[in-house]
């Protein structure tokens, strides 16, 4: 059965599209290892697009459900699920098990310009304003966690007038913004500690601490790009994955 | 004279202009005025980066002026100290005023080269006190107020200018 796109959803349409062949795989309509139809042949049954199915079907390469071979068409992965089980997780700031425990501060909210790779890193412009904030984490009153968060001012406006202590800055971005949070991204590494995040830790300057980056999408948009650094000496980092029912 | 216009009807956007905390170097700051003013097809008269605290109050102002004192060299021919007059038989090395000393000035804070911002006009108060806050205390542009506590704009000379000396030469 072919499922058709709502043109009144303002999801935008390869969005929809990938969702939809998405569930043709999964549910093994499309079985494993046969051709998709072609890109064409999809424009055809969806009414869509070139760029759409383009896209869409991109997506799901990116995501390892579909393999392009050159010359020969696009394919169910074989083995998608032997390649990683997909599961998901409940997004909290912090990767700790209990959150409640950490009480926070914010230090900094200001504005800044993007120095050093900050318009690589966030996609923008050199001359485009960025919201910075610097929240502290503390668990019964050691400094634990240091969280820099960098915002391109476009994205929310309001997030500067808005209490941080109370909300956190995606539930800004998806509450007030109506931004919809679509991916987030996350690496780990050991970060020697500069001198102003020693000083705020009371730790010898160029001590290793985990740096846990999280950068946060919309689409090809990032909104936010968070830099927690953690002392790691009095909760250990959690994180718990579901599979999606 | 024309009367009333005002603070409000002439003010412009914060974001027309770049921001930087105050512990930017100079170094970072040149890079802002680089990026903001040089390398891109739209930039604000006058040049003028805004310099902000933690909890975003406006802290001061830099113009490409005071960055480039900033990193003048200090001990020979100090930037405050040296005025040469083309009469006077000093031999001046002007290499040596911008040489190998500004490397390391550069690394000073923001904080001990900007303009601390002192001065600031009301969005009703009339554009003749602007204009005469900005004469006399030597200001690139003045920040505009609200309530004696919300920073709302910025009023520039270009604007001023264009709408005084209107009313002087109609006279």
């Amino acid at each position: 059965m072919v499922e058709l796109i709502n043109r009144e959803e303002h999801e935008k349409l390869y969005i929809q599209l990938y969702e939809i062949l998405k569930k043709k795989i999964e549910s093994h309509e499309w079985k494993v290892g046969t051709q998709i139809p072609t890109e064409e042949q999809l424009c055809d049954m969806f009414k869509v697009s070139r760029a759409t199915v383009r896209n869409a079907v991109l997506e799901l390469v990116r995501q390892g459900y579909l393999i392009r071979q050159q010359g020969k068409g696009t394919f169910v992965k074989k083995d998608y699920v032997e390649d990683g089980i997909i599961l998901c997780t409940f997004f909290k700031t912090l990767w700790v098990k209990d959150e409640t425990k950490y009480k926070k501060k914010i230090v900094t909210k200001t504005v800044i310009m993007p120095i050093d790779n900050l318009s690589d890193e966030l996609k923008i412009a050199e001359n485009k304003h960025i919201i910075y904030t610097k929240i502290f984490w503390y668990i019964e009153n050691n400094l634990s966690i240091i969280q820099e968060s960098y915002i391109p001012f476009a994205v929310c406006p309001q997030l500067l007038e808005e209490n941080l202590e109370v909300k956190s800055i995606t539930e800004i971005l998806e509450k007030k913004c109506g931004i919809k949070i679509t991916q987030i991204d996350a690496h780990l590494e050991l970060n020697p500690l500069t001198r102003e995040l020693a000083l705020n830790f009371s730790l010898p300057e160029k001590e290793p601490v985990i740096l846990l980056t999280q950068k946060i999408f919309s689409g090809d948009t990032i909104l936010l790009l968070n830099k927690f650094y953690i002392k790691g000496d009095t909760d250990s980092l959690f994180i718990s994955f579901q599979r999606r029912t | 004279m024309e009367e009333g216009k005002i603070v409000k009807d002439i003010m412009l956007e914060l974001f027309e202009y770049p921001h930087i905390p105050y512990w930017f170097s100079i170094e970072q700051v040149i890079k802002v005025m680089k990026a903001s003013f040089f390398q891109t097809p739209k930039n604000t008269y006058p040049l003028v980066v805004l310099v902000f605290d933690e909890k975003y109050n406006l802290l001061g102002t830099v113009t490409p002026r005071e960055v480039l004192k900033g990193v003048s060299s200090s001990h020979n021919y100090s930037s405050t100290n040296l005025k040469v007059n083309p009469e006077d038989k000093i031999e001046v090395d002007w290499e040596k005023v911008f040489g190998d000393e500004s490397k390391n000035l550069a690394q000073k804070p923001v904080s001990e080269i900007m303009n601390p911002a002192k001065h600031f006009v009301d969005p009703l108060d009339p554009i003749k006190k602007a204009a005469y806050l900005m004469i006399h205390f030597d200001l690139p542009v003045i920040p505009v107020i609200e309530d004696k506590k919300k920073l709302v704009g910025v009023v520039r000379m270009n604007e001023i200018f264009d709408i005084i000396s209107d009313e002087i030469i109609k006279k």
